[in-house]
């Protein structure tokens, strides 16, 4: 799955723009789908993708599973032209 | 209230829709006119024409009869009134509440005069959205003032939650260490803490996004800019580089230094804030895993003093030898189990033969083939035997079920309890297959020791049987792959590292 095709869906979007505007920001499912708006569930499945394509990075331990924004200069490129030109667009 | 904060609250008004229909209800009710939004004039630098309904040229033309209207509405507080030599008229309504001027709501060129109950409806009308208005804008500054807070602050609390979830000091560390380069953006973190004699910082974790195989030297105490916030014991901040000491109450026990943003943008004194929580943070973590890792030597050297006495005091055949540990160990780590289990699987294997405590001499030396009256005997005691750690407690509470179980049979024709196939704790499972296998390579007063083939044909024979398959296949693949390090001498015994 590309970039564009990740981003087209409304959770995966949701959650990158959050990441986003707080890169900083290390939360556990519960803390994003409350930062975004979104059910568990769905925060969850996106989640598991977006980690998948390398957009987030996992912190599991024992009892706690928790997500951090990239570090990989190339995606927070791209995700941040993305976001610029769909800004743009609307 | 601020001239931004006047803006803000007159666009809102103008643009707002419940407002906007107010006036046109109104416009039915008092014919056509230009609606004028006039902020309070203290703020002289507001542009009227920007908050006004309608013609702002009209309104523009009209600004010497507001400048006329506003003082006496400001004084007297009540709507001011004008007629026009056309013969129009103008109002203007001072809008205040609680003693504060909002603003002054003008109408112009109106035809006919406006009845005083319908002029007190405009005024209450259009206060009441104002207020709504400014209701609505102090809940959105709160909120984009405290979100950033709330977010930063669960970003803390999973931290903290993170690198509370591990005991494990080698873990435990590196943990840290990718979690502040999350969270302070940056390339390069690296965690030192001070050896025994406080003279050298000792490099614990280093996470170099760019360099993974990135190493730190040690360094002496004063020497290198680690070195000197040990030896000040202040944070030291350049632009592409911080260092703050890691303090447990009164003492510096290393540093955490972080180097490189993302963004290749300097260090700021927010980060220098969050490198110092976090740096409060892990102390806490640091100094919980160093006393867990005191309390694991201590209850590590404690178990091997009591195998000692356990071993001195039963037969020879009958002690823990070098081979029954590290086959135990072997057994453990080719069937992958996580640390803790190991952990114990070595408690297990060093403690297996307590119940050998009390075991008649008669018995343990005895030169004949062992009759059925002694195997009652040798299962009594075994239990009694396994007593002796009981009290314990603690750790060694999940030590006690392998031990007592490790004489049952995968088939369920063992003792003490007849249990069967996976009822059998993992670990007994293990020092099962252990302690058969070693007890054939050894010689016994009434039979021959077997030769290592000999006595792994005869596990294997018994898979199913007397022992968990699962267990006899990584059994057969550690003997074919690792035989030689099982077999080396005492010196070589399996000593206890983190797994």
């Amino acid at each position: 799955m590309g970039l564009e095709k990740i981003l087209s869906q409304d959770a995966h979007l949701k959650i990158i723009k959050f990441f986003n505007e707080n890169p900083r920001s290390i939360d556990t499912i519960t803390g994003i789908s409350g930062w975004v708006g979104l059910t568990k569930e769905v925060t969850k499945k996106a989640l598991k993708n977006l980690v998948k394509h390398a957009i987030l990075i996992e912190h599991k331990t024992n009892t706690t599973k928790a997500y951090s924004y990239t570090q990989d200069k190339k995606i927070l490129l791209k995700i941040k032209k993305w976001l610029k030109t769909s800004a743009s667009v609307q | 209230m601020t001239i931004s904060n006047q803006k803000e609250l007159f666009k809102s008004l103008i643009e707002h829709h419940s407002w906007r229909q107010e006036v046109e209800s109104f416009s039915k009710l008092i014919g056509p006119a230009i609606w004028l939004v006039i902020p309070n004039p203290d703020n002289n630098n507001f542009d009227y024409r920007n908050y006004t309904l309608g013609n702002k040229e009209a309104a523009k033309t009209h600004a010497r009869t507001i400048n006329e209207l506003i003082p006496k509405a400001r004084k007297t507080r009540r709507p001011q009134k004008l007629t026009l030599a056309n013969g129009k008229y103008v109002y203007c309504v001072p809008i205040s509440r609680s003693g504060q001027m909002y603003c002054y709501l003008c109408l112009l060129n109106l035809k006919n005069q406006i009845a005083p109950d319908l002029l007190g409806m405009l005024y209450y009308f259009t206060c009441t959205t104002i207020e709504s208005i400014q209701k609505d804008i102090e809940l959105s500054k709160l909120y984009d003032t405290i979100r950033p807070k709330t977010i930063a602050l669960s970003t803390v609390h999973t931290i903290s939650r993170i690198i509370g979830s591990t005991l494990e000091i080698n873990e435990l560390l590196p943990r840290i260490a990718r979690l502040t380069l999350q969270v302070l953006r940056a390339r390069r973190c690296s965690i030192m803490l001070l050896d025994k004699q406080k003279k050298f910082l000792i490099p614990h974790a280093t996470v170099d996004l760019a360099n993974k195989s990135a190493r730190q030297s040690s360094l002496r105490v004063g020497t290198g800019v680690p070195g000197h916030v040990v030896k000040s014991g202040k944070t030291i901040v350049r632009p592409q580089y911080m260092c703050v000491p890691l303090v447990a109450e009164e003492y510096i026990i290393g540093t955490i230094s972080v180097s490189y943003r993302l963004d290749n943008k300097p260090f700021g004194i927010f980060d220098r804030e969050i490198l110092t929580t976090l740096a409060e943070q892990s102390v806490i973590a640091i100094k919980n895993a160093q006393l867990y890792d005191e309390q694991e030597k201590l209850t590590l050297n404690s178990i091997q003093a009591l195998a000692s006495i356990l071993s001195s005091g039963a037969a020879e055949h009958f002690g823990r030898t070098s081979i029954f540990i590290n086959l135990s160990m072997s057994i453990g780590m080719e069937l992958k189990l996580r640390s803790d289990q190991m952990r114990i699987l070595y408690y297990s294997s060093l403690l297996h033969n307590v119940s050998q405590m009390g075991m008649p001499q008669k018995i343990l030396r005895k030169t004949t083939k062992l009759t059925g009256k002694d195997y009652k005997i040798i299962r009594e005691q075994h239990l009694k035997g396994t007593q002796v750690i009981r009290p314990i407690g603690g750790r060694l509470k999940a030590v006690l079920p392998i031990i007592i179980y490790h004489h049952e049979r995968y088939d369920g024709k063992g003792y003490p309890s007849g249990l069967r196939a996976d009822d059998i704790p993992l670990g007994s499972r293990i020092l099962a297959v252990a302690d058969a296998f070693e007890a054939m390579l050894s010689k016994r007063p009434y039979r021959r020791k077997m030769s290592i083939a000999q006595a792994v044909s005869e596990i294997v024979k018994c898979s199913g049987e007397q022992f968990d398959p699962v267990i006899v296949d990584a059994f057969v693949r550690v003997i074919k792959r690792s035989r030689n390090k099982i077999f080396q001498g005492e010196k070589n015994a399996w000593v206890w590292k983190r797994f």
